[in-house]
């Protein structure tokens, strides 16, 4: 047999079979198969195309054998190449289905990344919901707030419009007791005059709380005297006793007016009319600082409280001792034409 | 006639006063080295005193030869003393020119006691006492505690009085008092202390308080005064204008107003809101406690441009209380027949610990602007030491005091 005539069984083998894996023949129900070597098989096509021609070369010529061969070569070719072609389009078939397999898994993760996407959306959306009713509900706090300003606000001020016509009611009523004042003062000045004439040994008004209540004492003395009918006559008695009356009621009403006047200039700056510190001097505090008077374990003996350096006061101190020593009626007002008693005016 | 009693007061007379603490004076005490040198020493001009000269415009050079001529011997005599709701505040000169400011915040609280903490809080140096079985700490420390401990201070003092609400009220403001002031140098050393004026809003009456420190001072060997805030504040900050325009103390308990003529008050009174009553409404509105507001209030807020809803409400507050302080006054002045009428306008200055946060200034005087103030005013501006100005005015007055007593 020529060489072009030989067959490569184990090429033909390979193209037209398929390889399968125990688990895939497991998968189509087979347990056992049946393993032939690619070399028998080879054997067995050789010993089979040798026995048909062993048989018919007894009426075939050589000629003839050798047409055989061919056809039975071509034959075999041509069932080779469909053989390849068969598996050529089933590894074609195979890549069609695993691309479409990837295809399946690129989708099924892009379906997973839009389920995680839309849950992310769906949380952000409740965030802003919840901050948005947290803002609304701080909205609504500012505005009772607000509204409580407002209320409070227009209480203040009805309060302040109460007081200011409170206040102007107080000026009123200060200027009219002022007045009065006025007209008390002027009419002790006539009293002491009145007193004068009468009797030299009357005291001079004082500043004092017991010359005004002596005054007071001696005006009744006086009055009681002129009782007792010593220097006039009955008539005149009369009138006088009248006079006196009046004067003791008027004597009696400056000096209340006067006490009270001292009072306020003893209470210091912003003190109301009428109340006065408390002469420390006088004051014993013992019972309200007995805790403190004891011995009290502390550390603050050995804890140094934190200084700071600030600025001198040499200036403010040489300021007023200009001022002092050039008095009220000096300085801006003297620059400024103005006179002691201007001052004094502005300050009444 | 009252008003002319407190120039007596301070000695400006010296040939008409005889006062008490003039009598108590004179014992006899160790000589600085100050005064032991020669009288008419000149002495140094501090930077902040001259700070203050220019300030404004038309420098009186007359001021600053008097005060370059001095006797040496007037910068050591007396002490300052600023009784504030919020802060103790003392003032003493020093030797070189200028003044010593000790400052302790006026509250305390009351913590677990144990050795271990006694010991800690020594080596922190934070100051407690042991009162009535309780471990007391006071000042500064206490307030810091309190925001560590989520809790409120406890407070000797309230809307500017001693606070009749506090039992151991006393006792503590004692110990903060003894330890910012310190012992007298002498027997009967002078010190001025500061006093509220009667508030125009509140029914209160200081003689109590004042009476208590009067008391208290002398126990520790002072000679004690007592000077209205307001005023102090004109002592302090007016010396240009010789004394003369409105000195207003926005403290923590209130705020104290005096109007003066050549450091005479003509009207001095005081109303009964202040930097507590911001930290309480700011509290109210944010839920928090009254200390922690007013930490967040210190934190440097700008009452121009708030950053937070925190900030917002601050300014709110303070934005009120200001209009609420100048209506008030506008009230008074309204009022009032013996307030001057100034042929010249003056000036507003503003001080304590209130006035301290950024931006006052400005909200001052669009309030001011909002409203017809009936006195002219030439300008508003905030003490440059807005903390110690009371306690500086104190310090002044005791020291005049002290030179012409």
């Amino acid at each position: 047999m020529s060489d072009q005539h030989s067959i490569d069984v184990k090429k033909v083998i390979e193209a037209s079979t398929q390889v399968k894996t125990i688990q895939e023949l497991e998968k189509e129900g087979r347990r056992a198969v049946k393993v032939v070597r690619a070399s028998r098989i080879s054997e067995l096509i050789s010993q089979a195309v040798d026995n048909v021609i062993q048989q018919r070369s007894v009426e075939v010529v050589e000629t003839e054998r050798n047409q055989l061969i061919s056809a039975t070569g071509e034959e075999f070719r041509r069932l080779l190449a469909d053989a390849d072609s068969h598996r050529k389009r089933s590894e074609e078939d195979r890549a069609k289905v695993t691309d479409v397999e990837r295809q399946n898994l690129e989708l099924a993760h892009k379906l997973e990344l839009a389920e995680h996407v839309h849950g992310e959306d769906v949380r952000l959306l409740e965030e802003q919901r919840r901050v948005v009713d947290e803002m609304k509900e701080k909205v609504n706090e500012l505005k009772k707030e607000l509204e409580e300003l407002i209320r409070r606000h227009e209480g203040e001020t009805a309060e302040y419009d109460q007081l200011r016509a409170e206040v102007s009611s107080l000026r009123t009523e200060a200027l009219s007791l002022r007045e009065q004042l006025h007209t008390s003062e002027e009419a002790r000045r006539k009293a002491e005059a009145a007193l004068h004439e009468h009797h030299e040994t009357v005291a001079k008004p004082s500043h004092s709380d017991e010359e005004i209540k002596d005054l007071v004492g001696e005006v009744r003395a006086i009055r009681a005297s002129f009782e007792r009918g010593a220097h006039a006559s009955t008539d005149s008695a009369e009138e006088k006793k009248e006079m006196m009356s009046q004067l003791e009621s008027v004597i009696h009403s400056s000096m209340d007016q006067i006490v009270q006047q001292m009072a306020g200039q003893m209470g210091g700056s912003g003190g109301f009319a009428g109340t006065q510190p408390v002469e420390a001097a006088k004051v014993v505090l013992d019972n309200i600082f007995k805790d403190t008077d004891k011995s009290i374990e502390s550390n603050l003996g050995n804890i140094t409280v934190q200084s700071s350096e600030g600025t001198g006061i040499g200036a403010n101190l040489a300021r007023l001792k200009k001022l002092h020593s050039k008095g009220l009626g000096d300085g801006d007002a003297e620059s400024a034409g103005e006179s002691d008693s201007e001052v004094s005016k502005r300050r009444k | 006639m009252g008003d002319f009693e407190q120039i007596k007061d301070l000695n400006w007379e010296g040939q008409e006063t005889s006062d008490e603490n003039t009598t108590t004076d004179t014992t006899p005490r160790a000589k600085s080295p100050v005064e032991d040198s020669d009288a008419g020493a000149t002495i140094p001009t501090s930077g902040g005193s001259s700070a203050t000269h220019h300030r404004f415009s038309g420098v009186d050079t007359a001021t600053t030869e008097t005060e370059s001529t001095l006797p040496a011997s007037e910068l050591k005599l007396g002490k300052g003393l600023d009784v504030g709701t919020a802060n103790l505040v003392s003032a003493v000169q020093n030797d070189n020119g200028g003044i010593t400011i000790s400052k302790e915040r006026n509250a305390f609280i009351d913590i677990q006691s144990d050795v271990y903490s006694k010991r800690m809080l020594t080596q922190l140096k934070v100051p407690y006492v042991m009162f009535n079985d309780k471990m007391v700490v006071l000042g500064d420390a206490a307030f810091e505690l309190s925001n560590i401990f989520g809790r409120e201070t406890r407070r000797p003092m309230k809307d500017g009085l001693i606070s009749p609400d506090e039992v151991d009220a006393l006792p503590m403001i004692r110990l903060i008092i003894e330890k910012v002031l310190g012992e007298p140098q002498a027997q009967g050393e002078k010190v001025y202390f500061s006093v509220p004026a009667e508030s125009v809003d509140k029914r209160n009456n200081v003689i109590y308080h004042q009476g208590l420190f009067e008391g208290l001072l002398r126990k520790m060997g002072y000679a004690p005064k007592a000077l209205n805030e307001g005023h102090a504040v004109v002592f302090s900050e007016l010396a240009e204008a010789d004394f003369t325009g409105i000195g207003i103390s926005f403290g923590g308990g209130m705020v104290n107003i005096c109007v003066c003529y050549k450091t005479i008050p003509a009207v001095s009174f005081s109303i009964s809101r202040g930097g507590d009553w911001i930290d309480q409404n700011v509290a109210n509105v944010l839920g928090i406690n009254a200390t922690k507001a007013a930490f967040l209030k210190e934190q440097g807020v700008d009452l121009t441009n708030p950053r937070n809803r925190e900030e917002e409400a601050i300014v709110i507050y303070y934005r009120n209380l200001i209009n609420y302080v100048l209506q008030n006054i506008r009230a008074k002045f309204e009022a009032a027949s013996e307030v001057p009428e100034f042929r010249d306008p003056i000036e507003i200055v503003c001080s304590g610990g209130t006035s301290m946060i950024t931006g006052f200034e400005e909200v001052f005087r669009e309030e001011l602007e909002s409203i017809k103030f009936p006195l002219d005013i030439k300008g508003v501006r905030r003490a440059e030491e807005p903390l110690t100005s009371v306690a500086k005015g104190c310090l002044i007055a005791a020291a005049i005091g002290d030179e012409e007593g």
